[in-house]
């Protein structure tokens, strides 16, 4: 800044909570939470896509499902169930959350890890069994 | 009236904080969460039992009254819930004024506009 300024470094000034808090599974929950969502919502415009082109004819569905079909495509699908069941999850703990439940300090870790476990087991089973579907018909 | 009570009876009643606004758009949102749990797994079990499907089958599926009605259900439950989403996330991450208004009504008229699309596009297939 100015010539005045000391020559040793000067003192760090206190960062913000949000920087230095080492990561809880309460605040990655959170914010897992959040981010599933725009995934949801980015998925939504898919949806929208995939029925405006159902409705314009089987050339255009053709061509989204290829789309949807191309490692980009199911890399998306992946991506997309897989913040549905997170979402999902961790909706209804917000949601028993909002009734009061589960909000001591320990029950809402237990509850992350829950919901965390329970959402990449759904996921897991969800991609098995499409896995052994799409399998069964080739 | 309680003794550390600081509002006013009228405040009180009326039941708003300082934002003058807010309850409603937190008892929409969990409505509609509750609404898309119940829509949204039943769209993943459909798309299960639709895999491999033709195109026929697939218009055929959403052509059924049941369907139809779900999926438009899904279609506004779900944007009404994205669009709620959405508003928080702009408001907590954007600062600029005109760039959050912008935004604000921007995502708005923009999942209002794919969610008119998205229910004419079921009912041209249902009817």
């Amino acid at each position: 800044m100015s010539s005045d300024t000391p020559q040793e470094s000067p003192k760090p000034r206190p960062l913000s909570p949000y920087w230095i808090y080492r990561p809880q599974i309460t605040s990655v929950t959170s914010i897992f939470h959040r981010m599933s969502g725009v995934v949801l919502t980015l998925g939504l415009l898919v949806l929208a896509w995939g029925l405006i082109s159902l409705a314009s004819g089987d050339l255009m569905y053709q061509c989204f499902m290829k789309c949807m079909t191309s490692p980009v495509g199911w890399a998306f699908l992946f991506g997309w169930s897989a913040a549905f069941f997170y979402h999902s999850c961790t909706g209804v703990r917000h949601l028993l959350f909002d009734s009061g439940l589960f909000f001591k300090k320990k029950q809402a870790a237990i509850s992350g890890w829950v919901v965390l476990g329970t959402s990449a087991t759904l996921t897991a089973v969800f991609w098995a069994m499409v896995v052994c579907k799409l399998g069964g018909m080739s | 009236m309680a003794k550390h009570e600081y509002k006013s009876a009228l405040g009180r009643a009326i039941g708003l904080g300082s934002a003058q606004h807010g309850v409603e758009h937190w008892l929409a949102q969990k409505i509609t969460a509750i609404s898309n749990l119940i829509l949204g797994w039943w769209f993943v079990i459909s798309i299960y039992s639709l895999i491999g499907a033709s195109y026929r089958e697939i218009e055929a599926w959403i052509a059924a009254p049941v369907n139809a009605v779900l999926l438009i259900l899904l279609i506004i439950s779900a944007f009404y819930h994205a669009v709620l989403g959405s508003q928080v996330i702009i408001e907590d991450y954007i600062h600029c004024k005109w760039l959050k208004l912008f935004k604000l009504v921007g995502q708005r008229l923009f999942f209002f506009a794919l969610a008119v699309a998205s229910i004419f596009a079921i009912l041209k297939m249902a009817l």
